[in-house]
């Protein structure tokens, strides 16, 4: 396992880096709090009228959406927009000649982020349970399957991502391309509201695309809110779709990278 | 006279920039699209479940978002490609230049970039406008656009402080790009009136961050709910606000020199 | 001749900031971090007279951006006085920038997808100059700089070369008094730096400007600057003429001896200098400035030689040695060769 020294120091790196840019870090919680207060106070407002919406009441939302913070948390990815900039800049050329797969690093500051974050999620976290009280219906097993629809959802947003940039390898459009990616990502993975307030397509949609594995799947978890069938149903299309995008990054790659030396980067 | 020349050939350069890259163009009319699509159809989802929020009805919310649009492309194209490339001087040291000119600083960091495409925005904001008024059938006489005029004016006089304080923070913190993501996250609360928030963080979008006088006010004006203690006050928060980025400006360009601050 | 610079005992601190390497200390420094005093200048004296063009020599790191940022009023001195034109330049007063500029060569502020004279346009607005003078500046610059040909391409397309040429010409259409240039020809080929040689020196004596400069190369200083002022560590270690800091800081000579039919044993040779260089045909000594005749004399009469001459070190060789010198406190003449 060559992998792991790799992994040890390129997050050692990363965070010594990212230690110095302690307003990043504090910028970055804001943003990932901010978004959920939005929707935690539009849906609140909207259950308040009727005392529940969709199976949903105000504390079942709270709930939601501080899991919701978490699970964003702990998926957030390199962005597909990076790796266009870097096809765009040449900026691959100097990964390519290492003897490791760029995705490593790309993992590793990832990990790295999340890691530096961590404390400054928590108190959030904890500010935010005070502020919207959530309400939390668990099962003996939510928490270590939550974890582990939650070590899945990770790799396959990342590897979603990724493999989403590479289309920068074959046109300078991708970044509209990826727009419809982040739209899509709103709708479809629970960000702004449980799939199952959604249109019943909405949800079938999220479903068949791995959008709802990627976010909304460990957060349903949590909340109790599947039975154990669905749980187990749900861990397996998490298994295959991870199973194919690895298919997919290790079946383009390789043409990825003939493209751009191709083109004398 | 002069500085207003001086807005004009600085404005013109950043467009003959722009022109080069007319791509870009198509690019802006697509992603004004997605946004429009996520705001539209997050709220189709809301009011699928009600046909109330807090007093509000879905048309008088496609009007906040037109406003949420209109000014969201003002800010796009004209005080935040400034405020991006001020940053970016403070980092590499190419604000040097623009100290050394016989020119207010401020005023010359201010005025450097405009976004031409983010027009599309605007556009899309002034149709959304009036799609929501005609759903009304709400009429709006030239005192009620006036005062529409007015406190918009005032909200982007308060974003632009808002802005200049946020950007003056690069004099101390040197990576603050992310600062940019801050205001855009907190920007979309605006999409809803800021009223149907808890207490607390409708205080944040009206003081802090001031997205209620940029957006809520003025879509308020135009709905007729309007107080005039609104007016006033969002006529106070403005000339506070000037003066306040005006003397922090001052006082990171003394920590900049290294004068001691 | 009218003094335009004066500084007297300049000086600019830094605070920077400190941690060990790993992973346990980056952490720590997220809580707290530890703060060390930089002196980047120490009580720098001199002055400057209208239509001077001075060297501002030293390492990199040795001061000199600090210095010129004092000067031009973007640093503020931690103490000591700077007057520029007899303004205080920390004031930044619209009359002293009208009058003063900055030019530096790793950093542009040409708009980069225009054409050059786009934003000398802005230029003319920001510094209010009349149209006609503008005009006149413009064709001045445009002449002796060959811009001509450059002036509607846009920057971005430009060579390294032209896109100086460029910088510097909306840096003068002012008419500045005094020029700060920091590393002008930076990157430049030969000829591009003897073309900005040329047009700096052409500037001065037209407008009777002065001129404090900075650069990496040797060429330029000579070429330019009677005068330089050599900064090292933060302190001014000389102000004077370039060619007594040859004798301040070198003190030693080159000796070239060229043998005669019969081959030299260098090692022979060993006994009169340092052996710099064995080619064949030609060997190079390296005597105690005093002793060079002296030993010259020696050589001629011990052994078969052709030739023999005298050589000044170049002047790359003396900054060198300045620049590799500890620090001020630890000064010292270089060790002497003995002569036998």
């Amino acid at each position: 396992m060559h992998l792991l020294p790799v992994y040890r120091i390129r997050l050692n790196l990363a965070v010594a880096t990212l230690v110095q840019y302690r307003a990043a870090l504090i910028i970055w919680i804001q943003g990932l709090v901010v978004e959920p207060i939005i929707y935690m106070a539009v849906w609140t407002q909207v259950a308040g009228d009727s005392g529940s919406v969709g199976g949903y009441a105000a504390s079942d939302f709270a709930a939601y959406y501080l899991v919701w913070m978490v699970v964003r948390h702990f998926t957030v990815a390199t962005n597909p927009n990076t790796i266009e900039r870097r096809v765009r800049r040449g900026e691959f050329s100097p990964m390519l000649l290492l003897p490791v797969h760029p995705i490593h690093m790309d993992i590793a500051d990832s990990i790295a982020y999340k890691i530096v974050a961590l404390p400054a999620l928590l108190v959030a976290l904890v500010v935010l349970a005070l502020v919207f009280p959530p309400e939390f219906a668990l099962q003996s097993w939510s928490i270590p399957v939550f974890l582990l629809s939650l070590s899945l959802a990770f790799p396959i947003r990342f590897l979603f991502g990724w493999v989403l940039g590479l289309i920068a390898f074959w046109t300078t459009w991708a970044r509209s391309f990826y727009g419809v990616f982040v739209v899509a990502e709103v709708f479809l993975t629970g960000r702004l509201a449980p799939l199952s307030l959604l249109p019943g397509w909405g949800l079938a949609l999220a479903s068949i695309l791995p959008f709802r594995w990627m976010m909304s799947f460990p957060v349903e978890v949590l909340l109790g809110k599947l039975s154990l069938e669905q749980v187990v149903l749900g861990l397996g299309v998490q298994v295959i779709v991870l199973a194919v995008l690895l298919t997919l990054l290790l079946a383009i790659w390789p043409a990825a990278v003939e493209r751009y030396t191709a083109a004398g980067a | 006279m002069r500085y207003l020349r001086l807005i004009g050939l600085s404005f013109k350069m950043s467009i003959l920039n722009e022109l080069q890259y007319r791509a870009n163009f198509v690019v802006q009319i697509f992603q004004t699209a997605l946004e429009l699509l996520v705001a539209l159809g997050g709220l189709s989802i809301v009011y699928s479940h009600t046909s109330d929020l807090n007093g509000w009805s879905a048309s008088e919310l496609v009007v906040v978002v037109g406003v949420y649009f209109l000014i969201g492309g003002v800010i796009n194209m004209l005080i935040q490609p400034s405020m991006i490339r001020l940053m970016e001087d403070v980092h590499q040291g190419t604000l040097d230049f623009t100290l050394l000119k016989p020119v207010d600083a401020q005023f010359m960091v201010s005025v450097r970039e405009v976004r031409l495409w983010k027009l599309v925005n605007m556009i899309v904001g002034c149709v959304l406008i009036g799609v929501g008024l005609a759903r009304l059938n709400a009429s709006v006489d030239a005192g009620q656009a006036l005062v529409f005029l007015t406190v918009l004016a005032l909200g982007l006089l308060i974003v632009y402080s808002f802005w200049m304080m946020l950007t003056t923070c690069a004099f101390w913190f040197t990576r603050i790009e992310n600062i940019l993501v801050i205001f855009e996250s907190m920007y979309e609360a605006g999409r809803y009136p800021v009223r149907i928030y808890p207490g607390w963080l409708q205080f944040t979008l009206t003081f802090l961050v001031p997205i209620a006088f940029a957006v809520t006010v003025p879509a308020e004006a135009l709905l007729g709910r309007l107080t005039a203690e609104t007016l006033l006050g969002a006529a106070g928060l403005a000339a506070l606000m000037l003066i306040t980025a005006r003397l922090f400006w001052q006082r990171g360009l003394r920590h900049y020199s290294g004068a001691s601050a | 001749m009218a003094t335009v610079i004066r500084v007297r005992d300049l000086a600019r601190t830094y605070q920077v900031t400190e941690r060990e390497a790993g992973l346990a200390a980056a952490l720590r420094s997220l809580v707290r971090r530890r703060t060390r005093q930089v002196k980047a200048v120490d009580r720098v004296s001199f002055e400057i007279d209208a239509g001077e063009i001075v060297g501002f020599l030293g390492a990199n790191g040795a001061g000199k951006t600090t210095s010129l940022k004092m000067l031009s009023g973007l640093l503020y001195p931690t103490a000591g006085e700077a007057s520029v034109l007899g303004f205080t330049p920390s004031n930044r007063e619209a009359a002293f920038l009208s009058q003063i500029t900055l030019v530096m060569g790793q950093r542009n502020q040409l708009v980069w997808d225009v054409p050059a004279v786009d934003s000398f346009e802005l230029s003319r607005a920001v510094y209010r100059l009349p149209r006609d003078e503008y005009r006149q500046t413009l064709d001045e610059l445009i002449d002796l700089l060959d811009l001509q040909p450059v002036l509607g391409v846009p920057v971005r397309n430009l060579s390294l070369g032209e896109r100086m040429k460029c910088e510097i010409a909306g840096a003068l259409l002012h008419r500045p008094k005094v020029l700060f240039l920091d590393e002008p020809t930076i990157g430049l080929d030969v000829t591009a730096q003897r073309r900005i040689r040329a047009f700096l020196k052409e500037y001065n004596t037209r407008h009777n400007a002065a001129i404090l400069l900075t650069s990496h190369y040797m060429a330029d200083v000579e070429a330019l600057c009677k005068r330089v002022i050599v900064i090292h560590h933060g302190h001014l270690i000389y102000d004077g003429d370039l060619t007594h800091l040859r004798q301040q800081f070198t003190t030693y000579k080159t000796i070239v001896v060229k043998p005669g039919d019969a081959p030299l044993d260098p090692a022979l040779l060993a006994a009169y200098g340092e052996i710099i260089c064995e080619e064949v045909g030609q060997i190079q000594l390296r005597v105690h400035r005093l002793d060079a005749a002296r030993t010259t004399a020696r050589l001629l009469a011990d052994f078969p030689i052709t030739d023999v001459s005298i050589v000044e070190p170049p002047i790359e060789e003396v900054i060198e040695r300045v620049f590799a010198m500890p620090d001020r406190e630890n000064v010292e003449p270089e060790p002497v060769y003995e002569a036998v």
